[in-house]
């Protein structure tokens, strides 16, 4: 391996990440690490004990190199996941930023056939 | 229409065979995602974004009751009741699970049906005009060349990994229904001088990022070297197709750059090569096969029935209902006594193109009593019964009626093509269902439809243009301004013989604008329009941009 490839950016310059579908987002401030189940396509997010949850106020929120260490982390968990990516959230861990209405529909669902709305276990 | 042999059956069924091994690896873990991932696309399967999203290819939109019934069945075992309709006249199903897709796959492929080619960079289902068999000025019926063609491309080695996507689409009209001036090749049946059936082909239309109408590279291509001219077209492109830019790769980008007619020059020289092959060239059908095909499209067993019909003319004077969608939904037929009847899948509130398991049952027992047992799709995200009798389009659409397929919106404003948008689709920067419902809402008098007259609005939620908004007499594409929802409306496409791109008129509207502009563009055109005939689309050109963008805007602001 190059020494180009071996060394780490600076934790000052913050690492541009995929936020979902093709935007390109920073990675500054408040995050949630979130995903499409393996089996059901349904939304899911990392939670602190490296495991998926659908209910977000379960999801670890992280930020800055911490967010890219859980990131990497969920990412190696295939057996369940695909496509694990950082999106922003507030602090009360609600969508936030740019990608706020597309995680928002996520987490909801289609704000259409409202009969579909997602349910979540125990919300 | 087509029925299956042994090798197709032998076909799908191996191809079922494999993708379910191939879920099973995933699933264990013997397949990363980045392998899995375009052997699901190659077998339809995307991921959007709250699930799975299944798309069934419908061969050039026609199917039979049986396939509807099986289609029904699977939304309702495996998905959530409903499938949708594509504006390539295909299925889909937005919600089924990973492990289940197999075993719809292997329920489908019973019916004769499959996912394959319905993603990825090949050749994908090749479309037509939803009237193929009944309108009465074809040359022939257009699904004969549309099947030599998926035969043809179907598993095509050397074009699975073209630089991009490729859509063709074929018209045995004059009046284009099949759109065929916005795909990568359209073809149009004609009769040279002395009769004889062959082609004009167009090449390079398309709309997403960079819309662009097809260029005539042949007035004349005799109906027996279509395959060795198809093939010619897809290998220049393959060759010399981009490959370096995903926004550059479809062949409207390889003709403008090289140049329609240095473009004309390399495909005629490939063609030549074929031709130099042999008798009828090295891929062409012989005839003896051609005519095998074009015997599964031979005209059902229509009755001779007199041009007119009591019962109908009865049931239209007393039932205003009935008139007014006989007026929108129902098409003359070649043959005397029957008609065409398209069934919009546009109630108000529905998502466009969207059909419960019950209406999809519904629409098949209908068919297999009144219609000949034929239903089509149409890239309008409608369905038609291509044939039924004039004394029995009363019961056809009291039937509809019950399942509240019979609403008469036929190329009224309110039947609307929109694209899936924010609301499932990865892509996304807007919603599109939602504001095809309000302008719905907001148009929702039939009457007052039925006075504005023929009006297409068609919505993408994003550039990639799947909701054809280039093409509409009204376009509204949806744009992200820093993450809110902003529409673009563009003014003057159409998408039939008389093609054109939309105009962009001005900067994007919020979401609270943009029912309203729409509304003040047609108040506008209804007070300028020179008779009820003169549709918005004729006014439009007729008067230019300036005084809708002046509409637009002035209260806009
Ligand atoms: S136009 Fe954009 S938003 Fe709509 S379906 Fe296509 S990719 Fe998705």
């Amino acid at each position: 391996m190059s020494q180009t490839l071996q060394t780490q950016p600076a934790p000052s310059a913050p690492a541009k990440i995929a936020t979902g579908g093709v935007k390109k987002g920073r990675n500054e401030g408040a995050k949630v690490i979130t995903a499409n189940h393996l089996f059901s396509g349904g939304v899911v997010y990392w939670t602190e004990d490296g495991s998926w949850t659908e209910d977000l106020s379960e999801a670890i929120i992280v930020e800055g190199d911490a967010a890219l260490v859980e990131l990497a982390r969920a990412k190696a968990d295939e057996a369940n996941s695909v496509g694990p990516y950082l999106m922003d959230v507030s602090e009360q861990a609600a969508p936030a930023g740019r990608a706020r209405l597309r995680e928002t529909i996520r987490h909801d669902g289609p704000t259409i056939h409202p009969q579909f709305a997602r349910r979540v276990v125990g919300a | 229409m087509y029925f299956y042999d042994d090798i197709d059956r032998a076909m799908v069924k191996d191809r079922v065979a494999e993708f379910r091994g191939q879920v099973g690896r995933r699933i264990s873990g013997a397949l990363t995602e980045d392998e899995f991932k375009p052997l699901r696309l190659m077998n339809g399967l995307y991921l959007q974004l709250h699930a799975y999203m299944l798309r069934v290819a419908v061969p050039y939109g026609t199917l039979n009751p049986n396939q509807l019934r099986v289609l029904a069945s699977v939304a309702r075992d495996y998905d959530k009741g409903y499938a949708h309709v594509s504006t390539r006249q295909n299925f889909q199903y937005n919600w089924p699970k990973l492990q289940d897709v197999p075993d719809i796959l292997d329920r489908l492929a019973d019916a004769e049906m499959h996912a394959i080619q319905t993603s990825g960079n090949c050749i994908r289902n090749t479309t037509t005009d939803a009237f193929a068999g009944a309108a009465a000025d074809e040359v022939e019926d257009p699904r004969i060349t549309c099947e030599v063609i998926r035969q043809w491309s179907t598993f095509h080695p050397e074009f699975t990994f073209l630089p991009r996507k490729f859509k063709i689409a074929v018209s045995a009209t004059e009046h284009d229904r099949a759109a065929i001036q916005v795909h990568d090749i359209g073809l149009q049946l004609v009769r040279n001088a002395q009769g004889e059936p062959g082609y004009k082909v167009l090449v390079g239309g398309g709309q997403g990022r960079t819309p662009m109408i097809g260029e005539w590279v042949r007035d004349f291509l005799p109906q027996a070297e279509l395959l060795s001219y198809l093939e010619a077209i897809l290998r220049v492109y393959n060759l010399r197709g981009r490959r370096d830019n995903l926004y550059k790769a479809r062949i409207k980008i390889l003709v403008s750059e090289m140049g329609l007619d240095a473009f004309r020059d390399a495909v005629e020289e490939e063609f030549a090569h074929f031709r130099a092959l042999g008798p009828g060239g090295s891929v062409d059908l012989p005839a003896a096969q051609r005519q095998q095909i074009a015997a599964f499209f031979t005209p059902p067993d229509f009755e001779a029935l007199s041009a007119d019909s009591l019962a109908f003319e009865r049931a239209k004077a007393d039932d205003a209902a009935f008139a007014a969608w006989v007026r929108t939904n129902v098409h003359a037929h070649k043959q005397p006594g029957y008609a065409s009847a398209t069934i919009t899948l546009k109630a108000d509130g529905i998502a466009p193109g969207d059909i419960t398991d019950v209406q999809l049952e519904a629409v098949a027992d209908i068919a297999e009593h009144y219609g000949m047992s034929d239903i089509r799709t149409t890239h309008e995200q409608n369905m038609v019964l291509p044939h039924v009798k004039l004394d029995d389009l009363y019961a056809v659409w009291k039937a509809l009626a019950e399942d509240e397929l019979a609403t008469a919106n036929h190329g009224l404003i309110s039947d609307i093509i929109a694209c899936p948008g924010l609301d499932y689709c990865n892509l996304a920067n807007t919603r599109s269902i939602p504001v095809a419902n309000r302008i719905q809402e907001r148009f929702t008098n039939l009457e007052r439809q039925a006075t504005i007259g023929e009006l297409k609005i068609k919505i993408s939620g994003c550039i990639n243009a799947c909701g054809h908004h280039h093409v509409g007499h009204i376009g509204i594409l949806g744009v992200d301004k820093k993450g809110e929802e902003f529409y673009q409306l563009t003014l003057g496409g159409s998408a039939d013989q008389h093609t054109s791109i939309g105009e962009i008129v001005g900067r994007g509207l919020s979401t609270d604008q943009v029912v309203d502009a729409v509304e003040r563009v047609v108040e506008l055109y209804l007070s300028l329009r020179t008779s009820e005939d003169e549709r918005f689309i004729d006014a439009y050109r007729r008067l230019g941009a300036q005084p809708f963008k002046e509409a637009l805007y002035e209260q806009a602001a």
